[in-house]
């Protein structure tokens, strides 16, 4: 007992720098943590990247001002250099800058005919109308978990005085709305872990009737998330959008364990000292706890399969919390509830819990079991109706700022991000025999009712020959020759070489043509992309090309994401029932096991359907979520029954053994539930989302562990013969 | 016989009174016939241009432009043109020293600058093709270039009125300096030669050596170049061709080697 308890005081001893450590958790959203690991994609995205420059961008829009009034476009001269000077601010274009380089901020009137009399800047700097102007500005960040939250705030800044001289100012793009999501995740993680932690402690108080028991349970299971945390931190891991979940996580996990040992003692110290209710209630609790933990670690560790980084972050940190937690149980525990005297239950079972419908399952077996199969049938026929989809603008609420934004461009202006088409030409770009082919793929993008305007480099050459013709507009059009071309590109300037430079590959032979696309649909995207490939295919021979772009990255790991987790989580599932096979020693109870599990998992797909909830990264991760914590009481219910004494009939077993774990699974399935669906209030969809399917998983895990194993025990049983 | 050094000493005294009454006759009494010539006249107009007088250009524009109305006497409309090149060319100046920010100030100078070249333009259209008049056509066009889109819109008129003024004289230095003025202030990629600018400023100054404005442009040429000494000497010269020359004075300031003492070690 002494090197126990020395080492429970060093475990709550390293809680005091742990919290320090913690202090300095960062979180780090950025886009590339998302990206998946397909080599042969990253790569070509790579090569894009080297040859074109950065394809992430915000938009900075402006609506109800008057674009060409003379002292309001100075104001944008001005917004305009200060965003220039922002640090991971590549490049800066759109009304202003043309204002500025081309008109030397003179000819307010010439520069609105300029904008308006062609279709070179339409949709993409200016709206058809006029109406409606934008600054683009290509992000290249640096490497830092921080850059895009300070290119954002700077940008902010920036844009102020357009706002004070009555501009509506909107900033969307990738990088505009990471930064929302990033924001709004943090903001609501901290509220929403906040208040989950305060229902559930009060909801613990209240059902075990005792502050002392609640302070042992409370400050185990918060030693476990601290020192969990830590080892995020001193790993060199930060938090993002989906590992925030983690504090409250390891929260529910960690409360279990503790909560069946301080049940268990309070049990046997009605009729025992301290010392030997303690032992007993550690007899009774650990090997159900050791199982548990290392089913539910398996469970999470099958998030490894994942090619996001942020999941396999998840699942590392879970499984290793949740050993820390059963490490931190056993060893902290005991101490607390001797120091704390923790007190003997009120009376040697709890009435109130042991009534008719605890028994229900052993009394009404064909009844469970047949609403089992019938929700089990009901859940199965509603998969089909769940959309594999991501859309990240849907997890800010409909009225945020940001969604309100990308609303408004996509109506009234362009689009936030882009699908890349690289083309390879089988002469130099500025040879008139490729100009055709190029046109006819630009036009049959742009033919897209998702994307606002196709940027291609003869779009330039049409612009330039406008130039060279007194800047006619009736002159914008395509030279009539090779040589005519080169010698307009001799004639560029030094901004002019830059957007060059942006859609042309040194070689010259080499083309961009960016799709702008104003659709946060990932499946209207993905059409799109199989267009943008189908035309390709269709190109005359000599030509060949390849679709990238920093959006589709991100589709594709989604994609890929959710295809692997389904199948990452069959495998969770049978290392699951392997591990509690081994553990329980029993071909009978591990085959019991497998429904009680299934159940939480298809209901909370169900809910997924039935309440309209895509299943994305994050949704995905509420399966494992949800196999974990509902092995977890599985496995406390089945080792109870193991322990009772073979000679007694089944009914008498599961008697038995409910009355040590039964409360105990309600009680912790009780609390979590209330901080689970505490989380339902936050703002942020995700986490809205995750409440509502993980308080679910939660209460059909209980119900099909209170019930339906029952059920299946005595039904069994009875055709065996025993 | 030989003179006494008393003779000596008083001839020398004569010649000295001589100098200095023919110096108080060009300073004191050439402004005077200035003045008298009026605001409209070649004298008052040449004067202004050499002091960098704004104003005086102003008032030699509103009496030209009063003058000028309703008659066809060409020499009063070379003035007019000659008035609204000085005010164009002076509000030019002005202009260049605004900072890019100053979008407000920038627009009424370039108002200015324009609605002075427009006279200037419009009046030239009635008056007979002459290699002087081409050449001020040049450099009406060149006040108005003050931007790509400008160049754009102005810079092929500008050279061929440059170029037709060399046609018409080819001994016009001032045609020499309007043509080399592209290649001066052009960027790089809109032929930007500053060779060629020297070669023909030169040429222009193998006609007249004190041409000032083709002083001042060669500095800027070979300033551009990094020869900061052939630079200071043209300034010099632009000084010692015209004492009011301000941009020269400045530019030489600007330019000025800093002094032994306040070099660090």
């Amino acid at each position: 007992m002494k090197i126990r308890d020395l080492a429970a005081v060093l475990l709550l001893v390293s809680v005091i720098p742990a919290l320090f450590v913690v202090n300095g958790v960062t979180v780090d959203n950025r886009l590339e943590r998302w990206q998946g690991r397909d080599p042969a994609d990253a790569a070509v995205y790579e090569e894009f990247k080297a040859t074109f420059g950065s394809d992430e961008f915000v938009l900075i829009c402006l609506w109800d001002g008057r674009l060409f009034e003379p002292d309001l476009l100075d104001v944008m001269v001005d917004v305009a250099g200060v965003i220039e000077d922002i640090p991971g601010i590549a490049r800066v274009q759109g009304l202003p800058v043309i204002y500025r380089e081309l008109f030397a901020g003179e000819d307010p009137e010439a520069l609105e005919i300029e904008m308006t009399s062609t279709p070179f800047y339409r949709d993409l700097f200016i709206s058809s109308d006029g109406e409606v102007a934008a600054i683009v500005a290509t992000i290249s960040p640096p490497d830092d978990p921080a850059a895009r939250r300070t290119i954002m705030r700077r940008i902010r800044e920036a844009v102020n005085p357009l706002e004070a001289v009555g501009f509506t100012t909107g900033l969307v793009g990738s990088t505009a709305l990471i930064d929302a999501l990033d924001q709004m995740s943090e903001s609501e993680s901290r509220r929403g872990l906040a208040v989950a932690l305060a229902l559930s402690m009060l909801a613990l108080a209240l059902l075990s009737r005792s502050w002392r028991a609640m302070t042992v349970a409370a400050a185990c299971a918060g030693t476990s998330v601290i020192l969990t945390m830590a080892l995020v931190v001193l790993t060199g891991r930060t938090l993002n959008m989906i590992t925030s979940v983690l504090p409250a996580l390891l929260w529910v996990l960690a409360l279990s364990g503790i909560i069946h040992l301080v049940r268990r003692f309070r049990h046997h110290r009605v009729d025992n000292p301290v010392d030997q209710a303690l032992q007993k209630a550690l007899r009774d609790t650990t090997r159900p706890m050791v199982l548990a933990s290392v089913t539910t670690a398996a469970g999470f560790l099958s998030l490894l399969a994942a090619g996001m980084e942020p999941v396999r972050e998840l699942g590392v940190f879970a499984a290793v919390g949740i050993l820390v937690s059963l490490v931190v149980n056993l060893l902290l525990g005991p101490l607390l509830i001797r120091r704390l005297r923790v007190p003997e239950a009120a009376t040697a079972a709890d009435p109130e819990l042991h009534g008719r419908w605890l028994h229900l399952g052993s009394s009404r077996p064909r009844t469970v079991l047949a609403s089992a199969l019938l929700l089990i049938l009901g859940a199965l026929a509603s998969l089909p109706f769940i959309r594999v989809a991501s859309n990240p603008l849907g997890f800010l609420p409909e009225d945020h700022p940001t969604a309100v934004q990308y609303r408004r461009v996509s109506e009234s202006l362009s689009g936030f991000y882009t699908l890349e088409v690289v083309l390879d030409l089988p002469r130099a770009w500025t040879d008139p025999a490729v100009w055709a082919p190029v046109d006819r793929l630009a036009e049959e993008l742009g033919a897209s009712p998702i994307v606002a305007r196709v940027v291609s480099p003869l779009d330039l050459l049409r612009k330039l020959e406008q130039w060279d013709h007194d800047m006619a507009p009736s002159w914008y059009r395509l030279p009539q020759s090779g040589a005519d071309a080169e010698a307009l590109l001799e004639n560029l300037d030094s901004s002019g070489r830059e957007m060059l430079g942006s859609l042309v590959a040194h070689d010259g032979s080499t083309i961009r043509l960016s799709a702008v696309v104003n659709e946060m649909d990932e499946h209207l995207f993905l059409d799109l992309e199989e267009q943008a490939q189908q035309a390709l295919g269709e190109l005359p021979q000599g030509f060949s090309g390849r679709v990238t772009g920093q959006v589709l990255q991100l589709v594709n790991a989604q994609q890929t994401l959710v295809s692997s987790q389904l199948r990452s989580l069959a495998f969770a599932l049978l290392v699951v029932f392997i591990v509690v096979g081994v553990g329980l020693r029993s071909a009978k109870l591990t085959v019991l096991s497998v429904l009680p599990n299934v159940v939480p998992l298809l209901a909370a797909f169900a809910v997924m359907a039935i309440a309209g909830i895509t299943l994305d990264a994050a949704t995905i991760m509420v399966a494992s979520i949800a196999l974990g914590i509902a092995v977890d009481d599985t496995v406390h219910l089945l080792v109870a029954i193991d322990r009772q004494e073979p000679q007694e009939t089944t009914t008498e077993r599961l008697r038995l053994a409910l009355e040590h774990v039964g409360p105990a699974l309600v009680l912790t399935t009780v609390a979590a539930c209330i901080g689970f669906f505490a989380l339902m209030t936050s703002a942020f969809v995700p986490i809205r989302s995750f409440g509502l399917l993980a308080g679910t998983a939660m209460l059909v895990a209980l119900a099909a562990d209170l019930w339906l194993v029952p059920a299946m025990l005595v039904l069994f049983s009875r055709e065996g013969g025993t | 016989m030989r003179r006494s050094r008393a003779d000596h000493l008083r001839d020398s005294k004569d010649a000295l009174s001589r100098a200095t009454g023919l110096i108080a006759v060009v300073v004191f009494l050439t402004p005077s016939l200035v003045l008298a010539a009026g605001p409209c006249s070649l004298e008052f107009i040449t004067a202004a241009e050499r002091t960098y007088d704004l104003q005086a250009a102003r008032s030699a524009l509103d009496a030209c432009t009063l003058e000028a109305s309703g008659t066809s006497d060409e020499a009063l409309g070379e003035n007019l043109t000659r008035a609204a090149l000085l005010v164009a060319d002076l509000d030019r100046i002005d202009f260049e020293e605004l900072d890019p920010s100053q979008g407000k100030q920038r627009r009424a100078l370039g108002g200015s600058i324009d609605a002075a070249a427009d006279v200037g333009l419009e009046t030239l259209e009635s008056l007979p093709e002459t290699s002087c008049r081409q050449r001020l056509r040049a450099d009406l066009l060149a006040t108005k270039i003050r931007s790509d889109f400008r160049a754009k819109k102005y810079v092929n008129e500008m050279k061929a009125a440059a170029a037709r003024a060399l046609e018409l004289d080819p001994r016009n230095a001032r045609a020499m300096v309007s043509l080399a003025k592209p290649f001066l202030f052009a960027d790089d990629r809109h032929g930007r030669d500053l060779e060629e600018a020297v070669r023909m400023l030169s040429e222009a100054l193998d006609v007249d050596p004190t041409l000032e404005s083709a002083l001042l442009l060669r500095a800027l040429a070979f300033e551009a170049q990094g020869n900061t000494e052939a630079c200071r000497n043209d300034l010099r010269a632009a000084v010692a061709a015209n004492p009011n020359c301000r941009p020269a004075t400045e530019r030489l300031l600007a330019t000025a080697p800093p002094e032994a003492g306040s070099q660090p070690d």
